[in-house]
């Protein structure tokens, strides 16, 4: 029974999606992808903060090592977007796997002041390599070139037709990130959850699979950071500051941190909500204080999990 | 390098490490008792800065009068907090309660804005204390020497209090050991509510402090300092008073000494300060082993 | 070698000879001068022990008498001050945790210590993949591991707890929780299991249940027990052998009937009002 809704809700936000890629207005369609880009971060972090309960300062580091590993590589070897989006994935992953190795020696508070310092360490070099990286101003004019397969080329510079690429990477992430969940590592992250005590007697290594969450949450913090800079043209060194790392967390816990769908729930609310609050106010982080601890003090289950309490 | 350079980068040093002490001094305090890393310390801090900036101008421009009733108004502002959120997250995971921190410091950062104004604030000087002072032939400013030394009669101050008051006693055994303290009598909720808003007015009053020092008043200066504390606070040892006192002494420095040679890394070499000690030695250099 | 060392030793042999066993006997642990104290209380002084593959051992002795730290230490969650353990010769002192459990030394604990918020099913399958290295995987489906998926039913019907596979962990009654935790410390199949007081908690039935249930897999050889206990029906009915620890040291070891017989213990520990 849970099952065939789920499959009614896929099939639905799948449709809806679609469609508003075929006919909404532009702005409609750039805040969907931004949704689409920020649940792409926030599922990937979750990976690390739902399932193993470690919370990292750090991760807007990826997110602009994807950034600007798509724009160097772009502005200085060659605009394709696809390759691109795959030097910056790799540059994330790279810089994930250095960063994590250190971090998950530590526990609790200590890990998260070192995903914190390490985040920082990455901004401030991104501040001051003004030569590499164009310091405060960020990278400009990085291109959506179209991309070329042999003899087909398809041209991304539209935000429309941008946006259904943005749609098959996030098809692809929740794809993935559903399997990651359902298998045995998927497994022994929960394990890691429920009990980290027991699963080192149950023969886990917990450094490993901590260090592996965290590579994998990087890795997809990189793929938004590269996604989202081709939608926006430029970088920022702000993506790299820790107070971006805070929009992943938000986002999960509005939606849900232990369920699945929250990070995705949680980033329409996230946006959608901004968006509105903007129009009023430029007060948005006082309503977002608000909401968070509404949810902290009460709702920890986010709206995903206050949703299932109903069901019940 | 001549000595006259050396000094003066050292003064700097001096007064920036003091400063930053201030600000850590209640960060630690609230961290060793209670547990809990404030991400809003740096909103009082900032609040702080603002209330006093508003008080002295209701108060005929008197600086100190704005220092002793500005910080005092935030102190509820932290009661309320404590009183009223922190104390029911205790019992749940620790990113729980840092998230909880994180609401209020976005809270505040937009309350600021709002009653304050987004722009930013020119901060008077004070009477008696403006202006520079000669060392060794190249002027200092007069206010960061009063820096210099009201860091060290803080230091001393908490000490007394901790270590040779009956409060101080109290508040020792309850952070090594809370529940014996409640068993032997000790009110433990009324001394952690207590312990905060000391700590909020200490934060507080480093904004308060600030007024004069920091040359305009914006609405990101709780997020500048409080990384700056964190810094210090892992670097000393979290919960360690001394340790926040020698490791703002060394941060100081080090920022001084850095933004002199090396300009563009000096933020990077303070981080890296921080990993190394939370891989190496995590309870700091003045912590102890937990 | 002091008096009571030696007399250890020839009881150790003793054992040996009774069983039957000759001197190729697999020694799959070897405990040798292990020592641990925290400030001034000794809680393991100068131990030396071997266990032998299929020698179901019960160690016993008054609160306080090291039995935990002792579990601790040689599974890894406690460093030795001094001392060496070897595991089928190989030296595992200061191996990690999950290292020693995929060499198949595994243990129980007293608490129970279970994954809550997974069903019991999942529970056992996180270990057994774990134990064949299929843990990694990334992409696979739980469902198509086959190997591991059955394996861990049959520990399911091992212990009795098949009915409940489906049941998230945390609403199983205390009994069954006590058995999942058993469960769980034999889904890595482990050479060598210590169980730390099994039976704590549990009613009448469910304690001849899960000692069946010991005494069954003891047989099949697989693995070898190791049971720390306070109830002596069990230790005395069960074991083969019996380790007996005051204040940290070793001052029983032999067949139950030795050890009901010896003088030292029954003063120390038998005189203390047990249930004969």
């Amino acid at each position: 029974m849970q099952r065939s809704w789920n499959m009614i809700i896929t099939v639905l936000a799948l449709a809806a999606l679609i469609l508003i890629g075929l006919f909404a207005d532009r702005f409609t369609v750039y805040l969907t992808s931004r949704v689409m880009i920020l649940s792409i971060f926030a599922l990937g972090y979750n990976i690390l903060f739902g399932r193993t309960g470690l919370l990292s300062f750090g991760h807007a580091a990826f997110y602009a090592a994807g950034a600007y590993g798509l724009g160097l590589f772009s502005i200085h070897v060659s605009p394709h977007p696809l390759i691109g989006i795959l030097v910056g994935v790799a540059c994330a992953s790279l810089l994930a796997a250095v960063i994590g190795f250190f971090c998950v020696r530590q526990t609790e508070i200590y890990f998260a002041m070192l995903t914190l310092a390490f985040g920082m360490m990455v901004f401030s070099l991104i501040w001051n390599m003004r030569s590499v990286t164009g310091g405060d101003d960020g990278l400009v004019g990085i291109m959506r070139a179209p991309i070329s397969l042999g003899i087909v080329s398809i041209p991304i510079i539209k935000p429309q037709y941008y946006y259904f690429l943005v749609l098959c990477f996030c098809i692809i992430s929740v794809f993935l990130i559903y399997r990651i969940r359902l298998s045995p590592f998927g497994l022994v992250l929960a394990g890691i959850r429920e009990n980290d005590r027991r699963v080192e007697f149950a023969g886990v290594s917990l450094k490993n699979y901590r260090l592996g969450a965290f590579i994998l949450s990087g890795t997809f913090a990189g793929l938004a950071g590269a996604l989202g800079t081709l939608l926006e043209s430029n970088t920022s060194p702000f993506s790299a500051h820790w107070s971006h790392s805070a929009a992943p967390v938000l986002v999960s816990l509005i939606g849900g941190i232990q369920t699945f769908s929250g990070p995705l729930v949680g980033s329409v609310v996230f946006i959608v909500l901004r968006e509105m609050i903007e129009r009023f106010t430029h007060n948005w982080m006082l309503w977002f204080g608000l909401i968070l601890l509404v949810i902290i003090m009460g709702f920890r289950g986010g709206i995903v999990g206050a949703l299932s309490g109903f069901k019940k | 390098m001549d000595l006259k350079s050396i000094v003066h980068v050292c003064l700097a040093g001096l007064s920036t490490g003091m400063f930053i002490w201030l600000v850590a001094s209640g960060l630690t305090l609230i961290f060793g008792v209670l547990g809990v890393l404030n991400f809003a310390h740096g909103s009082f801090y900032m609040l702080g800065a603002y209330c006093c900036f508003t008080a002295l101008s209701l108060l005929a421009d008197n600086f100190w009068l704005g220092l002793l009733f500005g910080p005092l108004s935030v102190c509820a502002v932290g009661f309320v907090i404590e009183r009223f959120f922190l104390r029911y997250v205790y019992r749940i995971e620790l990113p729980y309660q840092l998230l909880l921190t994180f609401a209020f410091v976005l809270l505040f950062d937009d309350l600021v804005k709002i009653i304050w104004g987004a722009g930013s604030m020119g901060s008077p000087s004070v009477p008696g204390l403006a202006g520079s002072v000669p060392i060794l032939g190249r002027n200092f400013p007069t206010y960061s020497l009063f820096i210099i030394g009201v860091g060290p009669l803080v230091a001393l101050g908490l000490w007394l209090l901790i270590e040779k008051t009956w409060y101080g006693r109290i508040i020792r055994a309850a952070s090594s050991d809370r529940e014996m303290a409640s068993a032997i009598g000790v009110n433990v909720p009324v001394l952690f509510t207590a312990v905060f808003v000391f700590g909020t007015w200490l934060g507080a009053m480093g904004g308060g402090l600030a007024v004069p020092y920091v040359g305009l008043l914006t609405p990101g200066m709780g997020e500048a300092i409080i990384i700056d504390a964190f810094v210090v606070a892992v670097i000393g040892g979290l919960g360690s008073l001394k340790g926040a006192f020698f490791g703002a002494l060394i941060i100081g420095l080090l920022s001084s000494f850095g933004t002199r040679f090396i300009p563009a890394f000096d933020m990077f070499l303070t981080f890296i300060l921080m990993a190394a000690v939370l891989l190496w030695r995590p309870q700091g250099f003045f912590g102890e082993k937990a | 070698m002091s008096a009571p060392c030696r007399d250890l030793k020839n009881r150790r042999e003793g054992i040996a000879a009774v069983l039957g066993k000759n001197e190729m006997a697999v020694k799959l642990l070897q405990i040798e001068n292990l020592n641990k104290s925290f400030g001034r209380v000794k809680a393991a002084v100068d131990i030396n022990l071997a266990f032998e593959q299929g020698v179901l051992t019960s160690i016993i002795g008054p609160n306080g008498a090291g039995k935990s730290t002792l579990i601790n230490m040689l599974s890894g969650s406690l460093p030795a001050d001094s001392g060496r353990i070897l595991f089928q010769e190989t030296d595992i002192t200061h191996m990690p945790i999950h290292r020693r459990v995929r060499l198949g030394l595994c243990r129980s604990f007293q608490v129970v210590n279970v994954f809550p918020e997974l069903t019991v099913f999942d529970n056992i399958l996180l270990p057994t993949l774990a134990a064949s290295n299929r843990s990694r995987r990334l992409f696979g489906s739980l469902a198509r591991e086959t190997t591991a998926n059955r394996e861990a039913n049959e520990i399911l019907e091992l212990v009795g707890l098949a009915a409940e596979a489906q049941t998230i962990a945390s609403a199983l009654s205390h009994g069954d929780e006590r058995v999942l935790e058993v469960g769980i410390a034999m889904a890595a199949r482990p050479k060598l299991l210590f169980l730390d007081e099994p039976t704590a908690g549990m009613n009448p039935v469910e304690r001849v249940q899960i000692l069946e249930n010991i005494r069954r897999l003891s047989d099949q050889g697989r693995t070898t027990f190791v049971i720390v206990e306070h109830d002596m029906d069990i230790v005395f009915s069960l074991s083969q052998r019996v380790i007996v620890l005051h204040y940290g040291e070793v001052i029983g070891d032999g067949t139950a009937d030795e050890i009901k017989n010896n003088p030292r213990v029954r003063e120390v520990y038998l005189g203390e009002g047990v249930t004969a």
